[in-house]
């Protein structure tokens, strides 16, 4: 019945071994799109990354040794705690869920590594609690609302016995880069498969925040200069993008933000010493920017300079979340 | 007829057995090495038994699915790779590293081209080691390339109808870009 033509010399019992040699979820995307016998011999689901992932340690033993007085432990030790340090990577997805029957109202849902929770934004609670995640509400009915991902963010899980830095930001691109923004402003990648991070930009650079935009990287500096990461086969280069125009940019830490489909550099002034602490700040309109700053929530605007609390605004809102606000 | 695989040493008193490939070309290889091939084992194994007045092997073993070409590779790298094991017979870390910087050599004479029918010849002959490194070595010679080029590497033509493959091609669009020039 069916005339399907073997494309492939290779039977499938040999395709298989050599799929399970690539390293890459983007190496087996493509080797399954080579032929259909390629495409039936490993199957996807097999290979897409099923989060928390393990990921190397951001903070390796130092390879010149400081001495470790004030933990009384030897370098021995010290190594050896080191490598109990596990590492995990988790990835948040948000969806918004529109019902395609007017008079419903849209939900939020959070997908926490493979755990779903579904949000109401108005309430900004959980409506299916974490003990009981992908269970759905009996009427729920995933199919009457049109689902569009809003945003999806990563987290690193350390847990280790002896004290690490701190990492201010985590963003994976393409389910294969990894970019981490280090609490001194070091700029790390890791490949799927790699052992450990790179340092990324010339020595001296710090920066404040990365972002994934529009299928690229950007970062940006402590002095307000954007860069956009190109991506090579093997090389990652820095190209700067944006110059900026304050002069005490220093004084500010820097974030990117997305909003409506447009990239803002959102300048925070701040004591040195707060850098570095979650502050999430969405643009909803040209008017109003809605941040976050530990527990706190507000709605800034900018053309009369006026805070004014939340409950104000519920009309104008467009929700977005970022995971790292319910870890806070 | 050439014998590629001919010993040097006339004199040696280890037992050799006859192949013979599906192009009719004949190769005379110590035991040893024919053994690593276990297809050749069983069938050397067998007729042994059935043969009680064989006190002299001069079996001569068909193999009616492999090519002269690849399997003189094959017993190449066969007794190689028998010579590496009882050179660090008392290191194993030695020997892999031996093995290692040998296969990094030995796929600088191998031509794309020639993998498949390595990795089917080793399959038949049942010859795992083979059969694992020329996997590995296929799997890193189209790593990070793109679908064309892996066609075009294996000798391949797409069997995906046009709008399948305009959907995998949305589905993954990234996967197709940034990868290396060839």
């Amino acid at each position: 019945m069916s005339e399907s033509v073997e494309c492939s010399e290779l039977p499938e019992e040999l395709l298989r071994p050599i799929g399970k040699g690539l390293d890459t979820r983007i190496d087996i995307l493509r080797f399954r799109g080579v032929c259909k016998s390629w495409r039936s011999a490993i199957s996807s689901s097999d290979f897409i990354p099923r989060f928390p992932l393990n990921f190397p340690n951001p903070f390796p033993p130092p390879r010149r040794r400081r001495r470790l007085g004030w933990l009384a432990i030897s370098h021995d030790e010290a190594d050896h705690l080191h490598q109990q340090t596990v590492c995990l990577l988790h990835e948040t997805i948000l969806y918004r869920l529109t019902p395609s029957a007017s008079s419903d109202k849209g939900w939020l849902i959070k997908v926490e590594d493979c755990k779903m929770h579904l949000l109401d934004p108005h309430r900004e609670r959980y409506e299916s609690e974490s003990d009981s995640p992908n269970i759905l509400p009996n009427n729920f009915v995933l199919l009457d609302y049109d689902t569009v991902e809003l945003t999806r963010a990563h987290t690193l899980e350390i847990q280790s016995l002896i004290p690490i830095g701190r990492v201010n930001k985590v963003v994976m691109f393409n389910d294969c880069h990894v970019f981490v923004v280090y609490g001194d402003g070091k700029l790390g990648h890791a490949k799927c498969g790699d052992e450990s991070l790179t340092c990324l930009g010339e020595k001296g650079m710090e920066f404040d925040d990365v972002i994934v935009y529009e299928g690229q990287v950007y970062v940006v500096d402590r002095f307000g200069i954007g860069w956009w990461i190109k991506i090579n086969d093997s090389t990652l280069d820095l190209v700067k993008f944006w110059n900026p125009c304050g002069s005490d940019s220093l004084k500010t830490q820097k974030h990117l933000v997305e909003s409506d489909g447009t990239i803002y550099i959102v300048e925070r002034y701040l004591d040195r010493e707060w850098r570095g602490r979650p502050y999430f700040c969405v643009i909803c309109s040209a008017k109003v920017v809605r941040m976050f700053s530990g527990y706190d929530t507000g709605l800034f605007d900018l053309e009369d300079g006026t805070a004014s609390p939340l409950s104000a605004f519920l009309d104008i809102l467009r929700f977005s979340s970022h995971p790292q606000l319910a870890q806070e | 007829m050439s014998n590629q695989s001919e010993s040097p040493n006339p004199t040696s008193s280890s037992n050799k057995i006859t192949l013979k490939t599906s192009d009719n070309e004949v190769f005379e290889v110590e035991e040893a090495v024919a053994m690593k091939f276990c297809t050749v084992k069983q069938y050397f194994d067998d007729e042994n038994n059935n043969n009680v007045t064989s006190g002299t092997s001069t079996t001569l073993i068909p193999l009616p699915n492999v090519e002269s070409h690849p399997l003189a590779i094959l017993i190449t790298y066969c007794k190689k790779h028998l010579e590496i094991k009882a050179n660090n017979a008392d290191n194993k870390k030695e020997m892999e590293i031996d093995m290692e910087h040998y296969e990094r050599e030995f796929l600088k004479n191998v031509m794309p081209q020639e993998l498949t029918e390595l990795i089917l010849a080793a399959n038949y002959l049942n010859f795992k080691e083979a059969l694992d490194f020329f996997c590995r070595a296929v799997a890193s010679a189209i790593q990070n390339k793109s679908v064309e080029y892996v066609r075009k590497f294996f000798g391949l033509e797409s069997d995906f109808k046009p709008g399948e493959e305009e959907k995998l091609r949305e589905e993954f669009a990234w996967s197709f870009e940034g990868v290396d020039e060839d």
